[in-house]
């Protein structure tokens, strides 16, 4: 096994031990990089230079003997939604041209307390808006299980950069599934943490109430480590909740036994890809095997979850992307002779074709005369999906869903149909609009290709949802039967 | 609800977008179709269910107002166009 192909617990280990040194890690993970990269493209920009500069340092202290916290060294990528002072940050977007932040997102300081290694800033749909990553007007990052087939979105590049093993974990932004279904189609751990638990501070808003930061890895306990570091209160945020978050790493007990689990019939209905439902079926008979059950239940107001996200989601994001004119930063349209002709032609060369179709119906469903007829009654619905989750946990520790419907779907498949893309994120949506946390981890093959299962808790529940998800995982043991071909195979063939 | 060309051309300009011809002919039904679907949630009834701006309440927490050091924000070279400590933009009108 090379160095690169370790887990960020296992090379806490080998560092502590000086078996490995950081710098060799870190150097064997960029020669991996100069060969599989130019195939899955999964960064936007890269910092080699200082990842070694800051390996040696790292190195130096481990052979001081310093007390370092168990991230030091690990190398990291993050999307670029998310700020590194003085680090372009691209959202994927033309209109960011050449806009470099004054400061860094909390959670990029939290990381930089423990010493990571940033290995770069990876691709997105434009603004964090679509499914595969075809939205980023860069290029469209690869799946390194098929590379004719999407990696997911939005958070693409960053499920990649795990999955290719050109990061050891990596840091995504999920709206309405960015994470969650990224990781499936990779054959990768996403979680999504409760709204709150991690500082949304230099995350660029998408949709401000339903946005949340989270881990991308190759086992559950990596995931755990990343969250210890990412989350908590933070004054930045008004949003970010005033509890104390405890160490998940350090208290993950992995069990499934005396588990109760529900799953939603509606969202394991005809929509579901029948080779997706057998594996997560699978999943579910094989923690029964071990000590837990599953039920089907009825949660109503799940069907309508997308629709209620594509009116509330848009709304959030036009209002939030009208900051995007031209003035302060990024693109400006040089030859407009007046103001208003300048935000327009601005925008209008600025933003892509995904991100204007949703500028355009969050400002209708806010319009004078449309919105009580939607925006009013999303957030009702909002309000019925919350009180089907809270009763549904009354009777069950964890609900459980496919993470997609399907398995990676093929470059430009669903690309003349905006609709059919959003319904894509069926199964992720609905936690979104409830704020509660999530995990997608590999549950198998269907066609060669990744399928994930999605893990939900109780807010505030990512204990209990991470000690399910080891559980799982050491049942199945996916972190050494799923890999993908680029991963397994040091190379592409 | 019908989503119409003149909705269309309305929203756009409200957004301050610039839209081609091109690409207006091709998001007319593309939006017709989205509000089709979003039309579904009026089977519910919502009549007595309380909207939700967000999923649970969270305590929304304020820093201390005190004055701290602003560190530089760089506007000087983010900015397009930049003068004597103010953004340079076009004339109003």
């Amino acid at each position: 096994m090379a160095n690169w192909q370790r887990s960020a617990v296992e090379l806490a280990q080998a560092f502590r031990s000086r078996t490995v040194k950081v710098v060799d890690v870190v150097r064997e993970l960029w020669a991996h990089h100069d060969q599989v990269e130019p195939s899955v493209k999964a960064y936007i920009s890269t910092f080699q230079e200082s990842s070694l500069t800051q390996a040696a340092e790292m190195d130096a202290r481990f052979d001081r003997g310093d007390d370092l916290p168990l991230l030091a060294g690990i190398p990291i990528a993050i999307k670029d939604n998310i700020h590194v002072n003085g680090v372009q940050t691209t959202c994927a977007s033309q209109i960011l041209k050449g806009f470099v932040p004054p400061f860094n997102a909390t959670v990029i300081d939290r990381l930089a307390d423990r010493h990571v290694i940033v290995t770069g800033k990876t691709n997105l749909d434009e603004f964090a808006m679509g499914s595969s990553t075809e939205n980023s007007s860069f290029h469209t990052s690869l799946n390194p299980w098929d590379l004719s087939r999407v990696p997911g979105g939005s958070s693409g590049g960053s499920a990649v950069a795990v999955a290719s093993g050109q990061a050891v974990v990596s840091l995504g932004s999920d709206t309405g599934g960015s994470i969650r279904q990224p990781a499936a189609f990779c054959g990768v751990v996403g979680l999504k943490p409760t709204y709150g638990r991690v500082s949304r501070y230099g995350l660029v808003a998408f949709a401000s109430s339903l946005d949340q930061i989270g881990p991308f890895s190759r086992t559950v306990a990596d995931s755990a480590l990343v969250l210890d570091a990412i989350a908590g209160h933070d004054p930045k945020d008004a949003t970010s909740a005033s509890r104390p978050s405890g160490s998940f790493y350090s208290t993950l007990s992995p069990t499934v036994a005396g588990l109760r689990i529900g799953v939603p019939k509606e969202l394991f209905g005809p929509e579901i890809d029948p080779g997706v439902k057998a594996k997560v079926v699978a999943a579910l008979d094989l923690m029964r095997a071990n000590g837990a059950t599953w039920e089907e239940v009825e949660m109503p107001s799940l069907r309508e979850a997308v629709s209620t996200y594509y009116i509330i989601a848009p709304a959030e994001a036009s209002a939030n992307l009208s900051r995007f004119d031209g003035v302060r930063y990024g693109y400006r349209d040089a030859n407009a002779d007046n103001l208003r002709d300048m935000f327009r032609r601005s925008r209008g060369a600025g933003f892509g074709a995904e991100v204007k179709r949703r500028i355009i119906i969050g400002t209708y469903v806010l319009s004078s005369g449309y919105y009580d007829a939607y925006y009013t009654k999303a957030q009702k619905l909002r309000s019925l999906i919350v009180r089907d989750f809270a009763q549904a946990f009354q009777k069950y520790d964890v609900i459980v869903t496919p993470t997609a419907p399907s398995t990676a779907f093929k470059l430009g498949e669903h690309a003349a149909n905006p609709l059919a893309m959003y319904l894509a994120d069926i199964a992720t949506i609905p936690v979104n609009m409830a704020g509660l946390p999530a995990i997608s981890v590999p549950c198998g093959l269907h066609a060669g290709l990744p399928v994930g299962l999605q893990l939900v808790g109780p807010a505030f529940g990512e204990q209990q949802l991470l000690n399910v998800a080891a559980g799982y995982e050491a049942l199945a043991q996916f972190s050494a039967h799923y890999q993908s071909p680029i991963f397994a195979g040091g190379t592409h063939a | 609800m019908t989503f119409s060309h003149s909705d269309l051309d309305h929203i756009i300009r409200l957004a301050h977008l610039e839209v081609d011809s091109d690409l207006k002919e091709k998001f007319l039904p593309q939006i017709q179709s989205i509000l089709g679907h979003m039309d579904s949630i009026n089977k519910f009834d919502l009549t007595d269910v309380p909207a939700a701006a967000t999923a649970f309440s969270v305590e929304m927490t304020l820093r201390d107002d005190v004055v701290v050091i602003q560190p530089d924000l760089r506007l000087a070279t983010n900015a397009p166009s930049w003068n004597d400590h103010a953004f340079v933009v076009p004339r109003i009108n």
